[in-house]
């Protein structure tokens, strides 16, 4: 019941993500979501292994709920993000972004923590949760400028 | 606790890493540039990813079939062990595409890199960098096989949309 939850979301939300016209070039939409699985993915090892503060059910619908989720709902929703942010002018409107996505995929987060797909053991705290992703997006965005650059420079985008 | 380990003990394997990321980064420097930066930068990317999607799914807990070096923690030593990734997809693909593999030499390419990346893999076994707690040499062998067919198939569809969108970009200029 889980996993057809989760991959129902992830597959809405696939569609919709396909289906919403974007203003990212195709090259940024795979570097924006593949960027984002090895960031997160670094984390995850952090977090994981050597904190172990995020524990994943061992079941095996568990663990592909947490591997969808994981690899492509916040990817595609982080690669969203970085496409709205070309749709917006002002700083305002672009933090305001920031903090309602980021805000979802911490809600994500605990929502994956009470269906019981991961256990958030102590002493994680949701201000980690969202440092995580705020750091995430910083960075991802940071990234982002520098390979916009290379499209241009390459005549990929203009 | 650190955020990442240092490693226990500086040996076989944190020397196999090293040796293996010196010999393999001066090799594929030393290669005449083939690709545009765009396509260097996703051949890169899709590399960690895949690795790093594979290491959630096999490495990390609840499944735990191997772990990198001299723990099941995260070290140093893990971090650098995945930069030998992309160099080696780099390497596989800069001869893919020197040599021009179409048809039945795709069979045989993947074949024979998969043939070599099950041997690589067998070294570092040997070197501790490796070590399976449930994992086998052969199931790897069916990985690279099924990993270099990626590979393939996403240089294929990137170069072809990087052609496209840069002849569009230059016809398009004034």
């Amino acid at each position: 019941m889980v996993f057809n939850i989760v991959l129902a979301a992830n597959l809405i939300f696939l569609i919709f993500f396909v289906g919403v016209p974007k203003k990212l070039h195709l090259f940024e939409i795979l570097f924006c979501s593949m960027l984002t699985v090895f960031l997160q993915g670094t984390f995850m090892a952090i977090i994981i292994l050597n904190y172990k503060t995020i524990q994943v059910n061992p079941h095996l619908f568990y663990v592909w709920s947490f591997v969808f989720n994981r690899f492509l709902l916040y990817p595609l929703l982080i690669t969203w993000l970085m496409d709205l942010y070309l749709s917006v002018r002002s700083l305002g409107s672009k933090i305001t972004l920031t903090l309602i996505i980021s805000s979802v995929m911490v809600g994500i987060e605990y929502i994956s923590n009470w269906l019981k797909i991961i256990h958030l053991a102590p002493p994680w705290k949701v201000w980690w949760s969202y440092a995580e992703w705020l750091l995430l997006i910083f960075v991802l965005y940071l990234f982002l400028l520098w390979f916009r650059k290379i499209l241009k420079k390459e005549m990929i985008i203009r | 606790m650190n955020v990442l380990e240092l490693p226990k003990n500086f040996d076989y394997n944190e020397w196999m890493i090293i040796i293996s990321l010196i010999a393999t980064y001066t090799f594929a420097f030393r290669l005449p540039k083939r690709f545009p930066q765009t396509i260097t930068i996703l051949i890169v990317l899709f590399s960690f990813s895949l690795e790093k999607s594979t290491d959630l799914i096999l490495e990390y807990p609840p499944y735990t079939l191997y772990y990198l070096n001299d723990s099941t923690l995260f070290e140093l030593s893990d971090f650098f062990t995945c930069f030998l990734y992309p160099v080696f997809g780099y390497i596989l693909l800069h001869y893919y595409d020197k040599w021009n593999i179409r048809g039945i030499s795709n069979f045989f390419f993947i074949l024979a890199g998969s043939i070599f990346g099950t041997l690589f893999e067998w070294i570092t076994v040997l070197a501790h960098v490796f070590e399976y707690t449930g994992w086998k040499l052969e199931y790897s062998f069916t990985v690279y096989l099924l990993v270099i067919s990626l590979y393939i198939v996403f240089f294929n569809f990137v170069k072809k949309f990087f052609i496209r969108a840069n002849l569009k970009n230059i016809n398009d200029l004034p």
